[in-house]
Formats: C-alpha cells, structure tokens, sequence
C-alpha cells in the first residue's frame, strides 16, 4: 500500500503485444456515447479511435487492437451524427420535445450555482488529505455533516446565536479530524478509508436516529437558523446574465460560497508552494524515508487531517447556508463518492483541480439529467417508456458518474488536464 | 490482450442494464406494491411513487403525500382523515381528505419547510394516533415531485415479554443475520487476501445475488428455489467476468491498489443505480415464502424459511471451508494470499488461482444476497447498506484471515440483533457495530485473530 | 589498519582511532563508542531474527556489519533506527537511550539511515529530494508556511547546502528531473546525499552497493570514504566483500541473528569461525553475485513485506 519505488526492471526481450490503450478507451466511450450519455461522449471516442489507429501503425510490433479501435470510431461516428441531429433539431427547430438550449442553460447554471461550490469545497478538502498528502479519507460526508450540524444544532437547539454557531461549525470537524486521526492515522491507508467511512455513517445514523430527533431533527432535519445569512443578502432581485441566471437568494449564496472557494484555494496555493507542502508531499510518495530523515510524519499527517477536515467542514457550512436546512440524507457516502469523481476529474494534487473538476462534473450531471428528463417526459416522449421513463432517466447520470470515475481512475488517473508525469496517485 | 475485454465488459454492463429494464418492467406488473411502513418516520427510503392505481393525478411541481395505514390493523388504509399544510411562516397552504388508500396530497407553491397537522378528531373511532400528542410533522420539501411524510398511528402492543425470551429471540436472529453476513464476509475476504483489492463495489455483489433471484423468480416466473440457485450461479458468472474483463486487466497493467479501490468505487456506483434502474427503488417481494409463521421449537421459534437460511448457510461455509482446507485448490488460494510473488515462482498459476477465487467469492456473497432477498424483500440498496457491516465484520476477525471472516460476522450479527436489547436505538442498531469497527481499529488493528506482523 | 591509505583529514576532526590493537572478539568494548547495545531481542513467529547480546560501534570510523542472507543486519539496523520494535533489550546513542524512541527522532539526535531498497521520492525532483532532509525548517512549521518572508532565506541557505552535494555526488546536471527518473546507483546516491542534509553523526548505509554499476562504485566508496573523513561515523549492511576490505576499519560479522566475529578486515577474513559461518568455500567470489538469486527472492520477500505493513518492517529471514 505505501508508495514503495521500484527498481527500474529492464525491457523484457520478447514483450507479447498488447492492446493499446486508446483503442479500448475508444470502444468505452463509442458504447457509453450511443447508450448513456447521448451522444456526448461519442466525439471523444472519435477522437481516441484516430489516436490508437495512428499509434497501432507506428508500432505495430507493440500494440494490436486495430479491431476495437474501429468499433469505437464507427460507434462514435454512429453518435456524433446522432449528437449533431439533436443539437441541430433541439437548436434550430421545436421538432424534437428537448430544448437544447434550456439543456445548457441548466447544466451552467449548475456548474456555477450552489451546488457546485459544496462540491468544490468538499473535494478541495480531500485533495489536501489524498491528493497532497495520500491520506484515503472516504468520510468527506461526515466532516460536512459536523460543519453542517454544528451550525444548525447550536442555533435550533441551543440556541446560541448565530456567529458563534459559526465558529462551533468551523471548531467541529477540527474534533472530529483529532478523534479521528489518533487511532487511525498510523494504520495502513486502507484501514484509514474504511474508518473514516464508517464515521461517517455512524454521524449520518445518528443525526436521522429518531431517539435523538428532540436534539439532532431526525430524517427531517433542522431548519431556521439561517435568517441572519439571509438578512446579510444585499441582493433584492434576481441575477440574469444570459447566460446563467440566479435568485435574488442564490446570487447571495454564490457570491459568498465562491469567495470562500477563493480563500481556500489561496490558503491550499500558500500552503503547498512551502516546505510544509514539500512535506506531505513526500509523505504521500514514502513516509519512511520522511521518517528516516527526522520529521515527525504522524503530525504532519494530522495537521492534514485537520486541514483537509475544516475545508470539509466549510462545505456543510455552506449548504446549510444555502439550502437552509440540514437533512441527514444530504451527507450520505455518495456525496463523498461523488466528490472524489470531481476531485480526480480537475486532477489530483493540483490547486485548481478542485474547482475545475466541481464545475466539469455539475456541468455534464445537470446537462445529461437536464437532457433525459427533457427526452423522457411528455406524452410522447423522445425516448421510448419501455427504454426508458422519468424516472429511470434521472439514475442514468449516476450509471455515467459511476462508469465516469472508472474510466478516469484506469486511463487518467492524472484528471483532464493533469500531465501524466505529475500523477499524485499510487499508479503502481 | 486480455485489455480488450475491459471494453466488452462495460458495453456488457451498459447492455446488461437494457436487457434488464424491460424484464423489470414486465416484473413490476406482477409485484405488490411496496407498502410505506406507517409505524415508522423514516422517509429514508424513498416509497413506490409509481401509479398503483393512484386517484389522485400528482402535481406537477412539488406537493406533500401522506399514506396513513394503521399499523395496528394490518396497515390498513386509515379513509377520511384531514390534513393541512401550512408553510413556515404560517400561512395555510392547504388541506385535503385521506382518498380510499389513505393518500392525500397536497401542492405546495415552492420548495422549504411545511408544517402538516393531522385533525384528529376526524380519525375513526378506534384508531389513534401512536403519541397523540404529536398530531403534526414537519416535511422538508426539497423535490419537485412527491415529498412524503408519514404519521405513526396504531398503538403497538406491548406485551411484557421476559428479557431472555426476548433475548433468546435476538439471539437467533442475529445468528441467522451473522450467518448471511458470514457469506459475504468470506467472500470479501477470499479476494482481499489472494488480489488485496478493498472492494468497495462488494455490497452490490450481494444485491446482484438477491436482483437476480427477483428477475428470474418475478421475470421468468421460476420457483423461488431455483430462481436463487440460478443467481448464485449467474453472480459466479459475474464475478469470473469481472475478474478477467476489469481486474485482471488491471493488475497486468500494474495499476496500484489505491487506483483499484477507486476503481471499485465507480463499479458500485454504476451497478447500485443500474439496479435501481432496473427494478426501481421500491423494496420488491418475491413470489413465494413472504410471510410465514413461526413455529415453536421450545426454546425458539422460527419460520421455515429461516431455519432453510439458517441450514444453508451453515452447510455452504463448511463446505467452502473444507474445501479451502482440504483441497488443493484451496491450499493454493492460501498460499496465493500468504504470498503472491514466492506462489507464482513455484510455479503456480497465479492468475487462474485468482480466478477461481473471484468465482467463489462472488457466488457465495450471491448466495447472501439469494438468502436475504428470501429472508425479506429486494432493494437496490441492499447490499450497499450492509458492506460496511461486512467490512467491520472482516477487519473485527483480521483482514484476509477466514477464520477471522466467520468469527467476526457472527459477532457483528449478533451485537446488531442484541444491540437494542442493551440500549442501543433501534432505529440505528448498525451504529453499534460501527463503533465496535473503529473500536478495533483502535485497540488491535490486525483483528481479533489476525497476525501481529501483517499490519502496521 | 592502513595509514599509509588516509587521505589527509581536515583538522578539525579528532585523529581516527586506531581499532588494531582490539581483541577480536564479539562484543569488544571500543575507546569511544557512539552505540552501546545490550540484550537486543527480536523474534518473528519464534524465530530470533536478531539476537545481540553486546554490541558497541566506534565513532569516527568505518564499521562493516557483514553475513550471509538472513543473519538479521537489516533487522538490526532497523530496530537501532526505532523503525522496529525489539522484544526485549536496551541501546543508547552518545549515552541517550533510544528504547522506544520513534524513528524519526532518532533521526533528529543524529542517526539517520538509508534503506536496503531506496526511497527517493519519486514523484519529488531532485533538489526537492535534497530540500526535504533539511532539519528544523520553519517553513515546515504549519502556521509558518504561508509566510514565506518566514523561511525564504533559511530555504535559500539550504538549497545552497543541497548544490553543493549535488555536486559532490555528481547529482547536480539531474537537478531539476524528478527522482523517480534516476537509475538504481543515482538513486542510492541521492539518497545518501539526502541523509547527509540532516547533517547526521553516525550515518548508517543499508547496503550502498547493491544495484550499483561498476562505474559508480569506486566514486561511492570515496564518498563513504569522505564521510569518515569529516568526522563522522559510517556504519554499513554490504555483500561486497570487496568494498568491506576496502573502505572498512572495523567488521562486525553476524550469523543467525547473533555476533559471531569482530575484527579489523583482515583479521576477520582470516577468522575460521567466519569462513565457517559465512564465507565458506567462495572466500574470494563475489558473494553479490553468489547470492544474486537469493538477493533477489530477499528483496521480493522483503517488498512483500512493505505493501502489508507501513511502520513494522523488517526482513524477512529464510528459512
């Protein structure tokens, strides 16, 4: 599990050919093109079918996979002329029942909203602990949930005003990183993962239990703390730029929630250009030769924790804000899942990463929900009910999210954007 | 070369998931419809908002719907009650009457809190509500669409049963629970130790196994037995599947563990909504052995289907641990787990070990999902549900040890069944079992009965 | 041994101790021992890895721990550096004990180690390789980072440090590449040059040779060499027989997890109970390439290991 550096092994002299990579990557994505993601990831499999076609013929004692790399052309081929009719009809015309337009509307408006700050600030916490630092937390869900509840507890229940409720929400997840960390820190990362996980699930448990509703609001959660952010909204009407168009409410929580996003991301910059980044990173690539070398690595690992914990934390925070309430639903493992997909989309170790990630994985989750709810409501819809209804379209973003991480996780691991060299995860 | 069936596996998947949406839906015309249970508050699962044969046409922006049942007269539907609705600040929003199937709903004009009061003078005589001095709920209405919220009606008996009855009781189930875990924990476990995957996607094995048995029995119309014979073979078929089209390819690759686990995370997510997909969110009942009585055998009573659970389960972790005791196929698994590199330069068949590990692993955590899709109902979420469970019960006995598997799930089982008898919520009684998890981490990170030097 | 061999010392090191006149003994007292080890007890599954019952190691000079596979040096070596833990027994560093004292302080009072398989940071470029081994940086502090008019000019100071052994090992035209694209004997290399950044007194060297091509070797011995000579004490785990005859002052032979020889290098060599234990019929091959096979299924063995524990390494002896 630990980064551990292998010797350099020389070239075997008789390698078997092997399928090169694109050509499988381009059979994916012509299949998920024609069946879940209409027809967007059809060009990409286009794309990637060319490249290995091209490598193939360079080398062709190295690589085979001329076949599938076809398939994948001929698919995305299939579904790009299937993608340019939509784009044309839904554009240009009111033949189809989908409304183009409205389509990227939503999706930006989801890439730039609410949403996506939660999401951003989330998985600004995580790359701190497993893209600098290699710490496997996958119970991001259970530090907002603290922010979210420290906040809302302490006004509802408590009733201790508003500010200092903020201060609690900034000071919880800082515990929990500490009670957290002590035991676990010093395990192999697979055990810190299935730890932290199961924290998480015990808050999100615990915060729903129906014993503990007089305290915690049970399923149905906590509202009515939130007034005095509300008063704070020096914005009367609503916000319409063309383009994106938020509530008078909305625009006031992403004024503040992207502020917060750039304060974070400045500290993360700061922080990672110094000798303490230099640290966690070498950590992450082997924390016994940071050992060997005099540094303390458990308190580096910790002060990570925390860190990585508090941005987290902001995360709760401000959906809290945003949303006014706080359910236990909304801190499920899923949000966590979902906000390593947005992590590793930007790219790992990577300041910006982050964010980029956030806003890509809103942008084509609202777009392709936006999409199919369109394609599969109506009397007649677009799709056909026995493919497809209702209710069936809004789980097929989440197939794609799902089939979205794998793909990345196997062909790049290093996100978009990320130069393969740099790649901060434990490739092999 | 293996590489290319990566790409047959995803298009298997996504074609998979078309085949299964309309057998599905051929299913649905024959299922029950799901039924809210009224004596809880939990609207954690979402309820079967498709049209059973609604009479009222549902908004279309957001609303309120309340079922109300009578849990203490076999849920039956409670008709003529008025709710209202108000909204936070006060406003009246507005009321309605209980239809035939004891459903109301409500529009509400946007999304936010609401405040629904029941009037219970308008209850029938004989029904009440459980705390009626709790008559109102606050809904969060957070979606387009239904927002549901239930009242507890019906007063439970309580009966003063004796504690060791009912720990007697507690104790068996979470016997039979710990048993079903076991499968799955052997199963996890057989493929941490031979491929040292952390297999994030295992809870949706089981709920392969339980799927599968509610296609073949609701889809195809096959008995319930064969239908989950049929699913563990079909989940050794996955799993062998998986094995040589993702995780082979993988390893061959050299991609890391780190890389693996993240990988398993994306195939849990894909498959957990691909099941719901295709059998929709609601919990489905197989077509036979739903309710059956239990019969007194002095100490304990038991249903027949559990104590079928019971025995088969039982039967299958001997056999499976016999095999992998006695046979040499099994003594090459423990060598593979002990020690990869040193198996393979003795001249082992790594790959083809690994092979067969994934099918077993994955027909025995099939089988758990066969026995609770029979022991209660089928849900998409069910597996996923239960893998932190099966992970406390794996790291509990030490991580790649199957001794530690069994002895770990028996504990699990068994302290979230007694769990409630002690003090435990029981609207939370999994959180026992977490906390004994952290717990060992804690105190002894290499399990129970794990060896000190595999672990940090 | 070899005066005639020294380089010219700088002055402001002590004159080297002269071992020759030592009893070859296991376990003989030294003039000034830097480590003092009594009783060190380690066992795996009932198996004693390392079983020391005294052991004194000579500041300022160049002690080889030699013996075949599985004597336990590498063991000992990490139970010294507190990366393992002992069931039993007591050492002390310049008169500090260091029973349960967590690796990386160990490190900070002057006793830093290099290990058997390098850990450069692959993914880290050289110079920041380099920069890491720095002690007491206030940039390393957490609250302290985000200010850099803080730690610039103490980081400008040990970047110049860094050059300059860059230099020395011939590392400096690699500066900027990542370490993850260095060959195996650069890797040992920086690696060492890293541990000398920690500015340590007793430098311990898991094997330095091991994995390095011929052309290197003879520069690595001279930097060992040059260790000594600014006065500081070198301990090394080696096969290379050759490199023990050359550069060593002192031999420790261990077999079984036990001490069975000490002596200087030619005493040791002609020592029956060595040749016996050890040595056998190949006195002169060389034992790296005797034993490559076994080294290799060693490493294995050994990087097994690693990927299933984080912090509880040790070798693992064969049978």
């Amino acid at each position: 599990m630990s980064a551990t550096t292998h010797e350099p092994t020389t070239a075997p002299a008789l390698r078997p050919k092997r399928t090169h990579p694109a050509a499988i990557a381009s059979a994916v994505l012509g299949v998920a093109g024609l069946t879940l993601t209409a027809g967007i990831a059809s060009p990409f499999a286009l794309w990637k079918g060319k490249q290995a076609i091209t490598a193939i013929e360079a080398d062709p004692d190295d690589y085979e996979g001329r076949g599938l790399a076809n398939l994948g052309r001929v698919l995305g081929l299939l579904g790009t002329v299937l993608l340019v009719t939509w784009l044309v009809l839904g554009l240009f015309t009111n033949v189809l029942p989908v409304d183009i337009g409205q389509v990227f509307k939503t999706a930006l408006n989801q890439a730039l909203g609410p949403n996506a700050i939660v999401f951003a600030l989330a998985a600004i916490g995580l790359n701190v602990h497993f893209g600098y630092t290699g710490l496997l937390n996958f119970g991001q869900a259970g530090f907002m949930a603290v922010g979210a509840y420290g906040l809302a507890v302490s006004v509802v229940t408590f009733d201790i005003g508003f500010w200092p409720a903020v201060g609690i929400s900034l000071l919880a997840p800082v515990l929990l990183a500490i009670l957290l960390g002590v035991p676990t820190l010093r395990l192999r990362a697979d055990y810190l993962a299935i730890a932290t996980i199961a924290t998480a699930e015990i808050l999100r448990l615990t915060f729903g239990s129906v014993e503990m509703s007089d305290t915690l609001g049970g399923s149905n959660g906590l509202t009515g703390y939130a007034g005095t952010f509300q008063e704070l909204n020096p914005f009367e009407s609503r916000l319409d730029l063309g383009f994106v168009a938020f509530s008078a409410r909305d625009t006031w929580s992403v004024l503040v929630g992207w502020s917060m996003v750039a304060i974070c991301l400045l500290i993360v910059w700061a922080l990672m250009r110094s000798p303490w980044g230099r640290v966690l990173r070498s950590i992450r690539e082997d924390e016994d030769a940071v050992r060997s070398l005099g540094k303390n690595v458990f308190a580096y690992k910790m002060q990570a924790l925390v860190l990585g914990g508090v941005f987290g934390g902001l995360a709760g925070l401000f959906l809290a804000l945003k949303q006014a309430s706080v359910v236990p639903t909304d801190y499920s493992t899923n949000v966590t899942f979902f906000a390593y997909t947005a992590l590793l989309i930007g790219g790992a170790a990577r300041v910006l990463g982050p964010v980029v990630g956030a806003m890509i994985f809103w942008f084509l989750i609202s777009g392709l929900g936006s999409f199919l709810g369109q394609a599969t409501s109506g009397i007649d819809p677009l799709v056909p009910t026995w493919i497809m209804d209702n209710t069936q379209s809004s789980l097929v973003r989440f197939i794609a999210t799902g089939l979205g991480l794998m793909l990345l996780m196997i062909f790049r691991p290093q996100g978009i954007f990320g130069d393969r060299r740099e790649i901060a995860i434990d490739e092999r | 070369m293996r590489l290319r069936l990566l790409a047959w596996f995803a298009a298997g998947l996504a074609f998979l998931m078309m085949v299964l949406s309309p057998l599905a839906a051929l299913a649905d015309d024959t299922t029950e419809p799901a039924e809210p249970s009224s004596t809880t508050t939990s609207t954690e699962e979402p309820d079967d908002q498709g049209g059973d044969g609604e009479t009222v046409e549902p908004p279309d922006g957001p609303y309120i719907t309340v079922v109300l049942q009578d849990s203490a007269n076999d849920d039956a539907p409670i008709v003529g009650v008025t709710l209202t609705v108000t909204a936070e600040d006060g406003t009246e929003v507005g009321s309605a009457v209980t239809n035939d199937e004891g459903r109301v709903i409500i529009e509400t004009p946007e999304r936010g809190a609401y405040e629904v009061e029941l009037d219970q003078d308008t209850l029938p005589d004989g029904t009440e509500l459980s705390d009626p001095d709790d008559a109102s709920i606050t809904i969060q209405v957070r979606f387009d669409g239904p927002n549901p919220g239930l009242f507890p009606i019906g007063v439970e008996e309580v009966v003063a049963v004796p504690f060791t009855d009912r720990l007697v009781t507690a104790l068996t189930s979470g016997v039979k629970f710990g048993l079903i875990v076991a499968l799955a924990a052997l199963g996890l476990s057989l493929i941490f130790g031979t491929t040292g995957l952390t297999n994030f996607a295992h809870g949706e094995l089981i709920t392969f196994g339980a799927v599968m048995t509610y296609v073949a029995n609701r889809g195809f119309g096959l008995p319930v037995i064969l239908s989950g014979v049929l699913a563990v073979v079909v989940s050794a078929l996955f799993g062998w599947v998986q094995e040589r089209g993702l995780w082979r390819p993988l390893r061959r690759r050299g991609t890391g563990l780190i890389a693996m686990m993240i990988v398993s995370i994306g195939l849990g997510l894909l498959l957990r909504n691909s099941f719901q997909y295709s059998i929709g969110s609601a919990r489905q009942s197989l077509s036979q052995y739903v309710s059956q009585g239990r019969r007194d055998y002095g100490f304990i009573s038991l249903a027949d289907k559990e104590l079928a659970i019971i025995g088969i389960a039982l039967v299958t972790i001997t056999i499976s641990c016999v095999l992998l005791m006695k046979t040499r196929l099994g003594k090459a698994m423990r060598a593979v787990s002990d020690n990869p590199a040193l198996s393979a330069s003795s001249g082992m068949k790594v790959d083809s070990v690994i092979g067969a590990v994934w099918i077993l692993g994955t027909a025995l955590t099939g089988l758990a999902g066969v026995l609770l899709a029979i022991n209660s109902q089928v849900n998409f979420l069910m597996g996923f549900k239960l893998l932190l469970l099966v992970f406390a019960a794996v790291t509990l006995g030490g991580l790649g040890t199957i001794w530690g598997a069994l002895f770990g799930s028996m504990i699990i089982g068994i302290m979230v069944e007694v769990g409630p008898l002690f003090g435990v919520p029981s609207s939370i009684k999994e959180v026992g079992a977490l906390v004994v998890l952290i717990l060992v981490l804690l105190l002894r990170p290499q399990g129970i009965l794990g060896r000190r030097e595999r672990i940090g | 041994m070899s005066a005639d061999t020294e380089p010219a010392r700088p002055s402001a090191a002590a004159p080297r101790p002269d071992l020759s006149g030592l009893e070859p003994r296991p376990g003989v007292p030294k003039p000034d021992p830097i480590v003092k080890g009594d009783g060190i007890r380690r066992t795996f599954g009932g198996l004693a890895a390392v079983d020391v019952e005294h052991i004194e190691i000579q500041r300022g000079v160049i002690t080889a721990l030699i013996g075949p596979n599985g004597a336990g040096k590498t063991t000992l070596f990490n139970l010294l550096t507190g990366f393992d833990m002992p069931d039993s027994g007591e050492w002390s560093f310049n008169g500090t004990s260091l029973q349960r004292v967590a690796p990386y302080k160990v490190a900070r009072l002057g006793m830093v180690r290099t290990f058997q398989l390098t850990k450069v940071l692959a993914k880290l470029t050289v110079i920041e390789n380099m920069r890491l081994g720095a002690t007491g940086q206030r940039g390393e502090k957490f609250w302290s980072a985000a200010l850099p008019f803080l730690w610039r000019s103490q980081e400008e100071s040990n970047t110049r440090r860094a050059d300059d052994l860059l230099a020395r090992f011939k590392l400096d035209a690699k500066r900027e590449d990542f370490a993850g694209s260095l060959s195996g004997g650069q890797r040992k290399l920086l690696e060492m040059a890293r541990a000398l950044m920690v500015d340590p007194e007793l430098i311990m060297l898991d094997e330095p040779m091991a994995g390095v091509n011929p052309a290197l070797k003879q520069s690595l011995l001279g930097h060992v060499k040059s260790l000594r000579d600014e006065g500081r004490t070198v301990l090394f785990v080696e096969h290379d027989m050759d490199m023990v005859r050359d550069i060593s002052d002192w031999v420790i032979v261990m077999a079984q997890g036990q001490i069975v020889a000490e002596g200087t290098p030619s005493e040791v060599m002609s020592n029956p109970a060595v040749i016996d234990a050890y040595l056998g019929a190949h006195h002169d091959t060389d034992l790296t390439e005797l034993d490559e096979h076994e080294l290799e299924s060693e490493a294995e063995a050994e990087l097994d290991h690693e990927t299933s524990t984080a912090s509880d390494e040790h070798r693992k002896d064969a049978p």
